[in-house]
């Protein structure tokens, strides 16, 4: 037996649509549960209620150890070209974004530009995967 | 004089050189290209020596009765090969495995998990396929999950519903999981846009430790109530993440994640090879798993792509649909070949720990298949 005729008379049908959407549930549940571990997690640690300030502890976390930036002579130029980029962008930003950005206004060897400034602590984390501008 | 050359008639009579036929040749070439594939340009070299040495072993015609083949019941590699029958190879496997995986990027953004579930199209559309072309239910099934691009997940499955096939369903997973880097970039191209390709993707959230101990446990505890089937591999793929994670268990991690899974390796891989010996390998099915092989790892590939745009037609934040083909669990590869093909369009596009999230999901959509196709199979 081939073709449609196999195909129907084994079932194919019902078992491959079943197993996609079992396959599909099994994932997307996982996937719910785990957007809740950060809350399940704020809870257990006994952070009280599990709203938008607990949630983002490594936030207040990494202000609050914020370092001052250390801007010398030879990032000064970069610091006044990235502020300006910065300044557009708004923040919190992201560092693909910003690279996307200084390589599109032509600014040279962005990738190591930004490291440095990193270095300097011009450029410091939020804690949420994004980035915050340090140098005022 | 008579006596010698007798003697040397029997002996002659008995070495490969007489008792060879073309399909032991054949294979022949086919283990020393997997071995050139292996050493010379890099395809997946830890699997391809293995199984390219272990396809010569299997294909040196040997005398029927001395218990030297792999099909005889009382031959060194019979028994070597019980650990691929028996399906106790896969686990371990997935075991080191689960202690080499980092799943933070999975955690950070688990939306892109859905990749991982949309690249198990190609499993199921290729059971339908099978089942077309009028191979039985259960050799269907295991052919279709050559899709997962997990081969011991492949091996599990036709251990257990089709032990005749695992040799080519094993050679044609392996093969197409060292021909990643071939197979997907054409189709990865062919259903995105230029626009599309340049996406980047946010910078993604820290993952705390807390987290990455939870998930392993309830990972497990969700798939295995969902798919019993999938626990074997399942649940060693989770137990050999919380060894990982947990850090006090860092000794069993370390010895899952290195010597057993090497030692595995090696074991599954020469007897992989030994089992494709030419006179019982070469048939009409073995083509035609070969060819539904390709078929389904193309159609796993373009699913996970064709989700990733649909999920940006209705979601904000848009994704870069390469991603998509990371779905197929090939880990790491197919992240690696996401990246490449990025980078290609733009060498600031860092996309590779950004697919590693539908590429280990990719690992657990392809075993919670198996156990569900094994499941109803039964």
């Amino acid at each position: 037996m081939y073709g449609l005729e196999a195909i129907s008379h084994h079932n194919g049908w019902a078992i491959s649509i079943m197993g996609i959407l079992i396959v599909f549930t099994g994932l997307v549940t996982l996937s719910l549960l785990i957007r809740l571990f950060p809350k399940i997690i704020a809870l257990i640690e006994g952070n009280g209620q599990s709203t938008p300030q607990s949630m983002m502890p490594q936030k207040a976390q990494t202000q609050s150890q914020k370092q001052e930036p250390v801007i010398n002579s030879s990032i000064k130029e970069a610091v006044q070209q990235y502020q300006y980029l910065i300044s557009w962008m708004g923040e919190p930003f992201s560092l693909p974004r910003l690279v996307e950005l200084a390589e599109k206004r032509g600014l040279v060897r962005p990738h190591a530009t930004i490291s440095q400034l990193i270095h300097a602590s011009v450029i410091q984390p939020d804690g949420t995967g994004f980035f915050l501008w340090h140098a005022r | 004089m008579d006596d010698i050359l007798k003697l040397f008639a029997d002996f002659w009579s008995n070495t490969g050189f007489a008792l060879a036929d073309y399909r032991y040749i054949i294979m022949i070439a086919v283990g020393l290209t997997f071995i050139y594939l292996g050493i010379a340009k890099h395809y997946e070299p830890l699997l391809l020596v293995p199984i390219g040495f272990g396809i010569l072993m299997g294909n040196i015609p040997v005398f029927k009765g001395l218990g030297l083949a792999i099909y005889e019941n009382n031959s060194v590699l019979h028994y070597l090969y019980f650990g691929v029958t028996s399906g106790v190879y896969p686990p371990l496997i997935f075991l080191g495995i689960g202690a080499m995986t980092d799943f933070s990027t999975m955690l950070a953004r688990p939306t892109l998990m859905l990749l991982g579930a949309a690249a198990q199209m190609g499993v199921f559309l290729t059971f339908l396929g099978a089942l077309a072309l009028g191979f039985a239910p259960n050799d269907a099934a295991s052919i279709g999950i050559i899709g997962g691009a997990d081969g011991p997940t492949a091996i599990f499955l036709s251990a257990k519903l089709a032990p005749d096939l695992i040799g080519p369903i094993a050679i044609a997973a392996y093969s197409y999981m060292a021909l990643v880097p071939v197979i997907q970039p054409p189709i990865m191209r062919l259903l995105t846009s230029k626009e599309e390709r340049l996406i980047h993707m946010e910078e993604v959230r820290e993952v705390s430790k807390l987290e990455k101990i939870i998930f392993p446990i309830v990972g497990f505890l969700l798939c295995c109530f969902l798919a019993p089937a999938a626990l074997p591999l399942l649940g060693m793929l989770f137990f050999g993440n919380l060894l990982k994670e947990c850090v006090v268990a860092e000794r069993l991690a370390q010895t899952a994640r290195t010597a057993l899974i090497d030692i595995v390796t090696i074991l599954l891989g020469i007897t992989v090879g030994a089992s494709t010996q030419g006179d019982v390998f070469l048939t009409a099915s073995s083509v035609g798993i070969f060819i539904l092989g390709a078929a389904s790892f193309g159609v796993a590939t373009a699913s996970g792509v064709i989700f990733a745009k649909i999920i940006n037609l209705f979601s904000k934040v848009k994704i870069n649909p390469l991603l998509g083909a990371a779905g197929v669990s090939a880990v790491p590869d197919s992240a690696r070949v996401v990246q490449m093909v990025g980078q290609e369009e733009d060498p600031g596009n860092f996309l590779l720990m950004h697919a590693m999230a539908p590429n280990v999901s990719g690992v657990i959509g392809s075993a919670v298949a198996a156990g569900v196709l094994w499941s109803f199979m039964n």
